[in-house]
């Protein structure tokens, strides 16, 4: 009886099975197959090989296919352009590395570029992360008249295209004076909608008792928030860091429009402004785009690891 | 320390539930009172009152003499014990029972011994540096006494502490907090469900039915003389047989309580302890008996004195038995009773048997008795001991 039921689900692998068989629960139970049923055992250990290794194989063509154009974009950088395009193609770096960054240098000031960049990313992340968590814990945990209209507002936000906002802000911005200012780059899109909402979604399963146990302990409200709430959702923190960093990292619209002198540029806002000129530096542009992804790998490798452990944690069990 | 007053004290929530309505209660300094009652009818709310974590909406609350309804809980130095002990989970044992304290700008020093006294008391000391996930429930639980009492706080407030541990520690945590509670002094309010730690751990037990309080008085004392029906039939466990019957006047004797073919006697001290029953001869009266007051009747037990019935069932719970017996008289089925039962199910089977004439009651004997089921047993009542209520409106017929 129990071979004939392993049998068969031994034998129905094609629905989709192939792909998750490595991970399926179900697999286990067919091992300890009895012994008169050692045949259909044998297969079933072979298939789940067979998967295992088909699988390994596709994320070894998915790891490929992203980390391709880094790589290239690595080794282009070490060469002029001439080396880039040339025939058959140097797929081995080259010497040109460091005359690469004197031309961007001298074309961009290049290192003041990075300045603003890390400075703009860096401001808006920190000031976004208190922004969004703390309207996310006073939707989420707060009881106040318009409540839901407040946050049915917030959610509508996201349906607005990014673009649209552009031309009501540059005004704004030149109406203050704020064009061509640090704070103009930083300030607009600080209260993210999706950063608010992903918040509120995290401390919506944040235990009310536990805010109660601190409020009776004395602690008032900020103090509840930094010390009690927020440590219980470092895997939203850190999920919220590394989504507000690379939006601002890679925002180029905004800053484009608002960043007026070169002195004030962003790194993508620098970077293309080489590709107007009439002969373009492709090895200046390709270590220019090497350094900028630089910054989006110490930041995604460091608070993912937060935001790894954070789950495994389990930490809010009482 | 301090005494706690609930001056004519009413909650209504924004959706206009009334949550507590009219509470008058005044807790005495180092009193330890339990409020009791079905789910719903209103002790976490009240406690909550307390903590300053509901607003009052009608009435005062005094902590200490202090009018407290516009203080924070910051303010009021009151501790409280949650259900689920609610324990920081990134912050060790020591931090979790300090933290109050550090609140309070209480130097280092004086902090870590107040924590190191308490873990000493909780049987903690080997713990403190562990986080809240490391413990058993029992520690977890021990820790949220620990972080109380560090305090010294005017006054305890705990909301069924004990309601997510096994039976066993229960037992242990139960009387290990009455001692503390004891030994310590603190005016503690305590909120369960728990018949057993009703009973035994306050020096008053508050009975709350929606919202109203109906009686707070010693355990002993609300055991033996309930104000009400409803009290009467939420105190006690298994609770107290209740059954609706006639009352029949007895030319030159006391009136009788028809119980379908038998019948029942009141005696003399029942109507010196009852005199309005005189009052309600020729009508219907709510009449109870706890399971303890019956007895096997033997050739002295006197006409008028028994119940008949087939035995349903027998609980042997190794100190007493507990035997089912299906008898003729009709269950009380009013609205104090659904609250007092607080079980659906087990209301709506009351008001079925109610309907075919016959009802299911408790008694207890010593386990030298074994009746089997099926058996047609003859139960002595205690009448002397017997209860008598309006059925109208609950009340007492005293
Ligand atoms: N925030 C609220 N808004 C509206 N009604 C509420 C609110 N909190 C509680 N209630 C209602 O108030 C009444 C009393 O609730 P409370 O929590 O005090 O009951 P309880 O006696 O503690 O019950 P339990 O034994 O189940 O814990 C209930 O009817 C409940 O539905
Ligand atoms: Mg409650």
């Amino acid at each position: 009886m129990r071979a004939s039921s392993d049998r068969r689900r031994g034998n129905a692998p094609d629905q989709g099975d192939d792909a998750t068989a490595a991970g399926t629960p179900s697999e286990p139970a067919t091992a300890p197959v009895t012994p008169d049923g050692g045949a259909a055992g044998r297969r079933a250990i072979l298939k789940r090989r067979i998967a295992q290794v088909a699988m390994h194989v596709l994320l070894v063509i998915g790891a490929l296919v992203t980390l391709v154009p880094f790589l290239w974009i690595v080794i282009a950088s070490t060469h002029p352009t001439s080396g880039i395009f040339s025939r058959p193609p140097n797929l081995l770096p080259g010497d040109f590395l460091l005359q690469n960054l004197a031309n961007l240098q001298a074309m961009t000031g290049f290192a003041r570029v990075v300045f603003n960049s890390v400075l703009i990313a860096g401001a808006f992340t920190v000031i976004g992360v208190v922004v969004c968590s703390m309207a996310g814990y006073g939707l989420a945990k707060h009881r106040f008249k318009g409540r839901g209209v407040v946050l049915a507002t917030v959610l509508l936000t996201i349906m607005v295209p990014y673009h649209v906002l552009t031309v009501p802000l540059f005004q704004l911005m030149s109406e203050i004076g704020w064009i061509n200012t640090y704070q103009a780059a930083i300030l607009p899109f600080i209260a993210n909608a999706f950063g608010i909402f992903l918040m509120r979604q995290s401390f919506l399963s944040f235990p009310d008792e536990l805010i109660e146990a601190a409020r009776v302990d004395g602690a008032g409200e900020l103090r509840i928030f930094y010390r009690i709430v927020l440590p219980a959702v470092r895997p939203s923190l850190a999920a919220l860091v590394i989504w507000l960093f690379i939006f601002q990292w890679n925002n180029f619209l905004w800053p484009l429009l608002v960043l007026t002198t070169q002195d004030m540029y962003t790194i993508p806002v620098a970077l293309s402004s080489l590709i107007g000129l009439s002969r373009i530096d492709y090895g200046a542009i390709m270590t220019g785009t090497a350094i900028a992804v630089i910054p989006v790998m110490i930041v995604f490798l460091f608070f993912q690891r937060q935001f790894i452990s954070g789950l495994l944690g389990g930490s809010v069990r009482g | 320390m301090a005494n706690v007053v609930f001056d004519n004290v009413w909650k209504i929530y924004p959706d206009g539930t009334e949550a507590v309505k009219e509470l008058d209660l005044e807790i005495e300094d180092g009193e330890f009172v339990i409020l009791v009652g079905p789910s719903g009818c209103g002790k976490s709310t009240a406690l909550r009152m307390v903590a300053g974590l509901e607003d009052i909406s009608r009435g005062e609350l005094r902590i200490g003499e202090k009018v407290v309804n516009d203080l924070t809980p910051k303010e009021r130095d009151i501790a409280m014990v949650f259900q689920s002990y609610a324990l920081y989970p990134h912050m060790s044992v020591r931090d979790n029972m300090g933290f109050a304290l550090k609140l309070a700008k209480i130097d280092k020093d004086e902090i870590n011994r107040r924590v190191e006294e308490a873990a000493e008391i909780l049987d903690l000391t080997e713990f403190l540096d562990r986080k809240p996930k490391a413990l058993s429930g029992g520690q977890r639980q021990r820790v949220a006494m620990g972080r109380a009492i560090v305090r010294n706080p005017q006054a305890f407030l705990m909301d069924e502490p004990l309601s997510n541990l096994d039976a066993k520690l229960r037992v242990q945590m139960r009387s290990e907090i009455a001692q503390l509670q004891q030994n310590l002094g603190v005016t503690t309010i305590y909120v369960t469900h728990d018949q057993v730690e009703a009973m035994t751990m306050g020096d008053r037990v508050a009975v709350l039915k929606k919202g109203v309080l109906q009686q707070a008085e010693a355990p002993q004392r609300l055991y033996d003389k309930p104000d009400n029906l409803f009290v009467a039939g939420f105190i006690g466990s298994p609770s107290m047989n209740l059954m609706e019957a006639d009352l029949e006047s007895n030319p030159g004797g006391n009136p009788i309580l028809r119980v379908g073919e038998q019948t029942l006697e009141v005696p003399e001290e029942a109507m010196a302890e009852y005199p309005r029953v005189r009052d309600k001869v020729g009508g219907k009266v709510a009449a109870g008996i706890r399971p303890e007051h019956s007895f096997i009747p033997d050739a002295s037990t006197p006409e008028g004195g028994t119940l008949r019935g087939d035995v349903r069932l027998v609980e042997a719970l190794g100190s007493e038995v507990l035997v089912h017996v299906a008898t003729q008289a009709s269950p009380v089925v009013t609205e104090d009773m659904r609250e007092a039962v607080d079980d659906e199910e087990a209301f709506a089977r009351m008001e079925e048997s109610g309907a075919t004439g016959g009802m299911d009651m408790t008694f207890r004997f010593d386990p030298s008795f074994t009746p089997k089921v099926g058996d047609t047993l003859e139960v002595g009542v205690q009448r002397h001991r017997m209860h008598f209520f309006d059925l109208d409106d609950g009340q007492a017929l005293r």
